[in-house]
């Protein structure tokens, strides 16, 4: 496999953050929810790293609460999001044309949909909260995939390997387990990567207008929406958990181009070359 | 004369509006290497996809005409059925070497591939195939994957592949256009040996005219989708009948003339 900057530079950007999120959560004193109010909006200190909320609330604890609610998120949605993908675009793309034209028309009459007001629907339909969120987010987001999976089903079709293939007698099935599968998935977990940030800062931005994550519990666009008001005194509070979202998309962001600059070899002539 | 092992006869393939082949006929016997010649276009990869029923686009099919291997009607074949003739009865050989092989699989994974039944017998089966096509460690060939093998290894695997489930049939689709002149011959001669050893008809798909005077017993000469001319090889090339063949044969000449004046 081919080196590429931006991939090691992403996976060490995120086992540091992933790294301070498993030592912080080992070994973080306090409570997210523990209210100390006599501590209220104490700027960052050695007793409280990132400072504290206006109910007395330790940043830091709270911060790494929303950063696994938000890497939970971003990992399941994006998981999700590929199985149904996989299984729509990969069907589409085998299927004879009439199908195939039938499935993705249907795709993309759901993706016509607005996406918030989707969100905001499924919000009021089954209520708020980390499943209805990844409800909402799974009902849009599994079209992109299904999309980029029959694009790439098509084009190993088009292989001569699989002509060979079936010109030796192997069936279908087989045929897209052993030859079609494999040589897609490269590409296939570029587009999964891809998709992780996005449902992170997805969730963030639900979360930072009130209609993601609930309180007492925090996640980090529902920190930095608390933190808005008071900016300009607090900046601690909107400082931290910005930051930590920034960071965590921007790693992820960078391992998967840094993916996609390794299985696309179309992206890397254009490019000029490896990074 | 006996039945031939496959019989073309008054081949129609094309889209609903548009023909591709012709009145396309041709026969291919026993032991014997028939050499489909035409210029680019002409459909000469297209007859080959028709015997197998492998049709690139499910828009082109079948319009009339009939296919007869081994008295079996292909044409009104069903696509399980089919299934069961290729790689079995016929076997392919694709054109370029460098894309026919699954980039991200063993040589021997894809060799024992198309046998499902006992593994240890293919295996063996595999390991004889490739020396056959003269590797000198097939062990070792079945463990690589194809980019550590050049152009000319990946054909004879190819051809291996082919010959795995002892096919009647062969059709080879331009198998020497990807290749060098010396490994050109070397192929040829050993698709020569093969046909001899177990003998294969080889329906031999080419635009070189230099090749099919080297190792065909018949050439069939196809024009736009229809085949104008066919006979034995000297025949075609010492007597050639129509105009489009004479001007074949001119070009062959023209070209040995140049090469000759630069040696």
């Amino acid at each position: 496999m081919k080196h590429s900057v931006k991939l090691k530079f992403g996976i060490a950007l995120l086992s540091l953050l992933l790294l301070t999120f498993i030592f912080g959560t080992l070994f973080c004193p306090y409570h997210p929810h523990a209210t100390v109010l006599a501590e209220k909006n104490s700027p960052p200190s050695l007793i409280h790293w990132f400072g504290t909320d206006e109910l007395g609330r330790d940043l830091f604890a709270r911060t790494l609460q929303g950063m696994r609610i938000s890497l939970t998120i971003g990992s399941l949605a994006a998981c999700i999001d590929l199985l149904f993908g996989t299984i729509w675009g990969s069907i589409s793309g085998l299927s004879s044309k009439r199908i195939d034209s039938t499935m993705m028309r249907i795709a993309e009459l759901i993706y016509s949909l607005p996406y918030l007001l989707v969100v905001i629907l499924a919000s009021v339909f089954l209520g708020k909260g980390l499943v209805p969120l990844i409800t909402a987010m799974i009902c849009i987001g599994w079209i992109q995939m299904a999309r980029i999976i029959r694009l790439l089903v098509r084009e190993a079709l088009c292989a001569e390997y699989v002509l060979a293939a079936r010109a030796l007698g192997v069936p279908n099935l087989r045929l897209f387990r052993t030859h079609i599968l494999p040589n897609i998935i490269g590409p296939m977990l570029a587009a999964c990567m891809l998709a992780i940030p996005h449902a992170i800062f997805t969730e963030a931005f639900l979360s930072f207008l009130g209609i993601g994550i609930q309180p007492p519990n925090a996640s980090l666009g529902s920190l930095v929406g608390d933190a808005i008001p008071a900016m300009r005194f607090y900046s601690w509070r909107l400082i931290f958990p910005a930051g930590a979202i920034t960071a965590l998309i921007f790693s992820i962001t960078l391992i998967s181009d840094g993916l996609r600059d390794i299985y696309d070899p179309k992206q890397r002539i254009s490019d000029g070359g490896l990074l | 004369m006996s039945i031939p092992l496959l019989n073309i006869q008054d081949l129609v393939v094309g889209l609903k509006n548009s023909i591709i082949i012709n009145h396309a006929s041709l026969d291919v016997s026993e032991n014997e290497i028939v050499a489909l010649v035409g210029e680019s276009g002409s459909g000469k990869s297209m007859i080959a996809r028709a015997i197998m029923g492998l049709f690139p686009s499910p828009l082109i099919f079948r319009h009339s005409g009939s296919i007869f291997f081994q008295k079996q009607p292909l044409h009104t074949y069903t696509e399980r059925q089919l299934r069961k003739i290729r790689g079995h009865g016929i076997a392919y050989i694709p054109q370029s070497p460098l894309n026919a092989l699954n980039p991200i699989m063993s040589i021997g994974r894809q060799i024992i591939e198309s046998q499902l039944t006992n593994h240890s017998k293919a295996r063996e089966r595999a390991l004889f195939l490739l020396h056959r096509v003269g590797f000198s460690d097939p062990e070792l060939t079945m463990k690589s994957l194809p980019y550590q093998l050049s152009g000319g290894m990946r054909q004879r695997v190819l051809i291996a592949i082919a010959l795995m489930n002892s096919p009647k049939l062969l059709i080879a689709d331009e198998p020497t256009t990807a290749l060098d002149v010396t490994l050109q011959a070397e192929i040829l001669s050993l698709l020569q040996d093969l046909k001899e050893e177990y003998g294969l008809g080889i329906l031999f798909i080419t635009h070189d005219l230099g090749i099919v005077a080297r190792s065909a017993d018949r050439v069939v000469i196809l024009q736009s989708g229809k085949t104008i001319e066919s006979g034995n090889a000297d025949a075609i090339f010492y007597h050639p009948q129509l105009p489009y063949t004479q001007l074949l044969i001119k070009s062959l000449d023209y070209q040995t003339a140049m090469v000759e004046s630069t040696l």
